[in-house]
């Protein structure tokens, strides 16, 4: 931070102190009312809404000097959002950044969740766009605040239910709803269905920010987190025909890859660390061309995905 | 700031103010790091990474959770017990803080282990729509090695936890139990020793 006079210039990790009480505060009734959706005073940050201002107020709030902080975007810690917010925080918190997910003790996250494991005493931050998983349900604020009071969350049902009469499937693959701990029904942010089961009895501590919606909520380790379904049609994952390109992973979330104009493609790791370090503990040199090329290919693919 | 209650003038100052962080910004993010590790994790013990010097009806937890927490923009309650112009005095200048004699319309309230529930019946819980519009309870005790122990079971524990303050007034026991009944609405509690803190969050399930 002293190289960098403009970066000195402001608070320590950006926001002022009295904002940050403010968000502590939010926090800690987030984390004692799990999956409640508390409302704070969102501020303004140096980049627009959609681009993480929740993710990125929460992680100020939390970060110390001592803390090692991890980026990732889609699963990469190489997209343009993971690597300007990890440059953010290196500039005005002075701490050390990670891309290994072990190593993390803050990990900010926009729609994915690691695929290793999480472990006690790590934070994970997601960016939320939209918190409440009433909204396209029901457009007025008084009334989802009402439905959530009530507990009157059949509505949700019926939308799910409505899938499965059109589609003959719940076809709902990202922002899947989940309850916690029996109460609360919650929106666990974009990321794919794939990562849901995750959530549940997690070691680590989940933290949901929404800049634009201005509202934080929580999920404390060791919490159960359970995905909305019936009885008939049990909440199932995504799954894939291939195993990952690159690291041949067989259990990790895939992201279809376009290499050329004439319908081929491949499937590689949406994680990249988990990919890396895979690879790295069975490195051939079979796989090093591929490896080269489909690594180009896939940071042009996240790009164009934004 | 309630200027009946402001027993504070300008010369006072310096003189009667304890010291307050060392260092505002970093401290108050420890104190707040380890308030979340407690109120994530209810029933365990944790460490207060640092002291700072208190009045002498404040332990040193408990004024430096309100150091990190309370500002301009928060309303303090101090039980009978509690409440002297030493501590008003040293939240007021080190916070900003509004301190009040109305317990229903507090942020933050301070009560002494030893102290009965009447004197916490009407700290507000919050309602059924917006349950975070509820008080923050900080209860100052001596140790966590209570012979009495509770259950906690819930949300942050992995399969039970047990809560052992002490000095704690028999009765506060029953309404700690009353208090999971009210959930979403409910208090959080913050059990403060000089040298550790421990939370009670209304989603902990307890028995006794």
């Amino acid at each position: 931070m002293s190289q960098n006079t403009t970066a000195s210039s402001y608070n320590y990790a950006y926001l002022d102190e009295q904002t940050k009480r403010m968000i502590r505060r939010a926090l800690l009734k987030a984390v004692a009312i799990p999956g409640y959706q508390v409302p704070f005073a969102g501020r303004e940050m140096p980049m627009p809404y959609g681009w993480g201002t929740g993710g990125v107020q929460v992680t100020a709030t939390v970060i110390g000097p001592s803390d090692t902080l991890k980026v990732i975007d889609q699963g990469s810690d190489d997209t343009t959002n993971a690597v300007s917010i990890r440059q953010f925080f290196e500039k005005t918190a002075d701490i050390n950044t990670t891309e290994k997910t072990k190593d993390a003790t803050v990990i900010q996250t926009r729609h994915r969740i690691p695929e290793e494991t999480l472990t006690e005493g790590q934070i994970l931050v997601y960016q939320v766009p939209i918190p409440e998983p009433l909204r396209f349900l029901e457009p007025r604020e008084t009334e989802t605040r009402k439905m959530h009071a009530l507990e009157e969350y059949g509505l949700m049902h019926v939308k799910l239910y409505e899938d499965i009469s059109r589609h003959g499937h719940i076809a709902t693959t990202y922002a899947y709803p989940v309850k916690v701990n029996g109460r609360y029904v919650m929106d666990p942010s974009p990321t794919p269905k794939f990562d849901n089961p995750k959530m549940d009895n997690c070691a680590a501590l989940q933290l949901f920010g929404a800049g634009r919606e201005k509202r934080i909520y929580a999920i404390p380790p060791y919490t159960k987190v359970q995905s909305l379904d019936f009885e008939d049609h049990p909440f199932e994952i995504q799954s894939w025909d291939q195993d990952c390109a690159l690291c041949g992973s067989t259990d990790s979330f895939l992201d279809e890859v376009i290499l050329d104009d004439k319908g081929n493609r491949m499937f590689v790791c949406s994680d990249s660390d988990y990919c890396q370090s895979r690879q790295d503990n069975s490195m051939s040199p079979s796989v090093e061309h591929t490896l080269s090329q489909a690594s180009q290919m896939q940071s042009v693919n996240s790009e164009a995905s934004k | 700031m309630n200027s009946q209650t402001n027993s504070l003038s300008t010369q006072d100052i310096g003189q009667t103010t304890l010291p307050g962080f060392d260092n505002p910004v970093f401290d108050a993010t420890t104190i707040f790091r380890t308030v979340l590790d407690a109120m994530s994790h209810p029933g365990t013990v944790i460490e207060t990474p640092l002291t700072c010097k208190s009045p002498s009806k404040l332990n040193s937890s408990a004024a430096s959770v309100l150091l990190a927490l309370a500002d301009m923009d928060t309303t303090v309650w101090l039980s009978p017990e509690t409440e002297c112009s030493n501590v008003s005095d040293y939240l007021r200048f080190h916070t900003g803080c509004s301190l009040t004699q109305n317990a229903k319309h507090c942020d933050f309230a301070v009560l002494n282990g030893m102290e009965g529930p009447d004197q916490i019946a009407d700290l507000p819980i919050g309602t059924a729509e917006n349950p975070d519009r509820s008080a923050t309870l900080i209860i100052a005790v001596d140790h966590f090695n209570s012979e009495k122990k509770a259950v906690l079971s819930g949300p942050g524990i992995k399969t039970t936890s047990e809560l052992s303050p002490s000095p704690l007034n028999s009765k506060l026991w029953g309404w700690m139990k009353d208090n999971r009944n009210y959930f979403p609405c409910g208090i959080d509690v913050i059990f403060a020793s000089p040298t550790h803190i421990c939370a009670l969050p209304r989603s902990s399930e307890m028995d006794i």
